[in-house]
């Protein structure tokens, strides 16, 4: 498993982020993984501004995980700052949400998702989810750039 | 007099006019006819005179004998020609004529018989021939005489039925000519009076009409004299009398339908206000449908996830971690709990009665307070409530404002070296308003159209636990009863949260 490539996970749900981790670490990529919590982390980690002006190691994460029902700056929000800025308008973004609601389908496509996962209720079947996601997007998609 | 009796009149003088026409010509063919028939007889009495004397001449020049009888039965028809004359023809003609005429035929026949008797004397020799001869000659000249008398007045007589035909014919003219020209002028003087009556008639009329069309209902027509005008002046006045009435009355309908129009508009106002508060109850609910099917899983999930997770994991073993994962559990259902909790008070305030009650808000705010402090009993946090704030409205709903709004700063405040608490009231009437203030967390201005929207949050939960709809619930109430909510804040400053309660602001100040 290349090094170089890791998965920012936006979670504010400390379970959500910990079954999703736990998930992860189950076909060990969890060691790759970086959280925040909220929009506007999530945005000053992508762009290196604020708390994680100085931050190290690589430069934009292979996929981004993103909820949507994130405090401060929605993660709708977040992607649209993603798509709107030359850096990252590029970048594989998954939506991995609660919400089964069509108009948040639909809501996050047209603001330039990758991909759509809805978080199912059963744990089994959301590891096992959350698992194929972290492998597809880093063993087997081939990313933009390398 | 109406116009129909003069029409009448018109027609009656005409059939008169007709009827004594047909009379004068029919008196006057009368009169005509008369005179005729004395012309007639005039002429046949000169014949058989003519006849009469041709037969003498022959029996005394030739002593014809039945030339005498002749003579005596021409003298017979003269007699029945006199005697049968209509008696019209004789009082017209003047019965001394007749008389004249019977007196000297009777004369004639007369002296005839004494020529007879004489001429019988000469024969039977009583008297000398030439004494019968003189006697005779004598006796013929009075015959002569009396038949040149007799022609004379038949002449007479045919002079008078000449003059009745004369008299008759200037007669006739006349009276026809007086009667033309009597019914002519009556009828000049019938056919004026009638045209001005109808031209006076159609004239007020007219106006009346012109009157009425200019919107003059009370209008009225007076025309004198009893016609056929008058009784439709007295109609047309009727008319527009009721034209004036149902006039009035479409006005009265007219006010009553703007008035209708103008109720039915303000319906249509506070339905389309119902509508609007409809609409917002519908974003509630929406909202609701929305956390059930997004909100309500994390924690769901977190409590079926972990337990699987610590069988999984640890199997039958409960060690450190196992006990941390059984923890999560209760975490989870105990957000799933407070979820519910919030999204039934928020459904709550959008529902029900609004009632009138007065509340003391200082002395909630104290009751408030004392639980808060019982909840974490190691917290040290300065209050400072106004004393004898007192507010109008739903007891139950302003008491979930201020507990929203305490437990707010009671959480944000955590961690702060001087917590400092107020709750006080400012501003005038419509202005007023009560404030709840901390020195806590705060919150960036940038974001502060979120906070009352629920679901939304400005922190994570790990720095405050919560479930944002606290102040979304607060804003509902706040709502209903028509005043308005607005939150100032810094990060790291604190936050102040300013209300009106002008549904309130209407009851007596006294204790309730």
């Amino acid at each position: 498993m290349n090094l170089n490539k890791s998965i920012l996970l936006v979670e504010d749900n400390p379970q959500d982020e910990k079954l999703i981790l736990r998930a992860l670490r189950k076909v060990n990529l969890a060691n790759q993984v970086d959280v925040v919590r909220d929009g506007q982390q999530a945005l000053d980690y992508l762009f290196r501004e604020g708390e994680f002006a100085g931050r190290e190691g690589v430069d934009l994460p292979t996929i981004v995980l993103l909820d949507i029902g994130l405090p401060r700056v929605s993660g709708l929000e977040v992607l649209k700052r993603l798509r709107s800025d030359q850096r990252t308008h590029l970048q594989p973004v998954v939506i991995l949400t609660s919400s089964d609601e069509e108009r948040d389908r639909l809501a996050s496509y047209e603001d330039g998702a990758n991909s759509f996962v809805c978080k199912p209720l059963d744990f089994s079947e959301f590891a096992e989810k959350v698992a194929r996601l972290g492998i597809y997007w880093l063993a087997i998609n081939k990313p933009p750039q390398e | 007099m109406n116009i129909r009796a003069r029409l009448h009149i018109v027609s009656a003088a005409s059939a008169a006019l007709v009827i004594i026409m047909a009379l004068l010509f029919s008196w006057s063919q009368h009169r005509l006819a008369t005179a005729n028939k004395a012309k007639n007889l005039a002429d046949e009495i000169v014949s058989s005179v003519f006849e009469r004397n041709t037969l003498r001449n022959d029996y005394l020049n030739n002593d014809n004998q039945r030339a005498k009888e002749q003579w005596f039965s021409k003298q017979n028809q003269l007699s029945d020609l006199l005697t049968s004359a209509p008696a019209n023809l004789v009082s017209i003609s003047g019965r001394e004529i007749f008389t004249d005429i019977h007196a000297k035929i009777k004369g004639s026949s007369a002296i005839f018989e004494q020529i007879l008797e004489n001429r019988g004397s000469a024969k039977d020799g009583l008297r000398s021939q030439a004494q019968a001869t003189e006697i005779e000659n004598r006796l013929v000249a009075q015959l002569l005489l009396k038949f040149l008398d007799t022609i004379a007045d038949a002449r007479k007589l045919q002079v008078t039925g000449n003059e009745l035909i004369a008299s008759t014919q200037k007669t006739a003219a006349w009276v026809s000519l007086s009667i033309i020209v009597s019914v002519a002028l009556f009828m000049i003087v019938v056919a004026w009076s009638i045209g001005r009556i109808i031209s006076k008639g159609i004239k007020s009329l007219q106006q009346g009409a012109v009157a009425i069309g200019a919107g003059n209902f009370h209008h009225t027509i007076t025309l004198e004299g009893g016609d056929e005008f008058a009784n439709v002046a007295v109609a047309f006045n009727t008319m527009s009398g009721k034209l004036a009435e149902s006039h009035a009355a479409l006005e009265q309908d007219i006010i009553a339908r703007k008035r209708t129009a103008a109720e039915i508009e303000q319906l249509n106002q506070e339905l389309n206000h119902t509508v609007s508060q409809l609409q917002g109850a519908n974003q509630e609910l929406e909202a609701f449908a929305y956390s059930v099917s997004h909100d309500l899983r994390a924690p769901l999930r977190a409590m079926s996830g972990f337990s699987e997770a610590l069988m999984e994991d640890f199997g039958g073993k409960l060690e450190r971690e196992a006990r941390d994962y059984l923890e999560e559990i209760v975490i989870g259902s105990r957000h799933m709990g407070q979820l519910i909790d919030g999204l039934l008070t928020l459904s709550r305030s959008t529902r029900g009665e609004l009632r009138h009650d007065r509340v003391d808000l200082s002395e909630m705010a104290d009751r408030i307070r004392c639980e808060l402090e019982k909840s974490e009993p190691q917290r040290r946090v300065e209050w400072r409530i106004e004393p004898a704030l007192s507010a109008g409205g739903d007891a139950r709903m302003i008491e979930v404002i201020m507990k929203n709004l305490l437990d707010n700063a009671w959480k944000y405040t955590t961690g702060m070296a001087e917590p400092i608490i107020r709750v006080y009231a400012e501003g005038e009437g419509s202005e007023h308003f009560f404030c709840v203030a901390d020195n806590g967390a705060g919150f960036d201005m940038a974001h502060a159209e979120k906070l009352f929207q629920p679901f939304q949050r400005l922190h994570r939960q790990d720095e405050f636990p919560g479930i944002g709809i606290g102040l979304a619930t607060a804003q509902r109430i706040v709502h209903r009863h028509g005043g308005t909510i607005h939150a100032t804040g810094a990060p790291h400053k604190g936050a102040l949260f300013c209300f009106s309660l002008p549904y309130g602001e209407e009851l007596p100040m006294e204790e309730q």
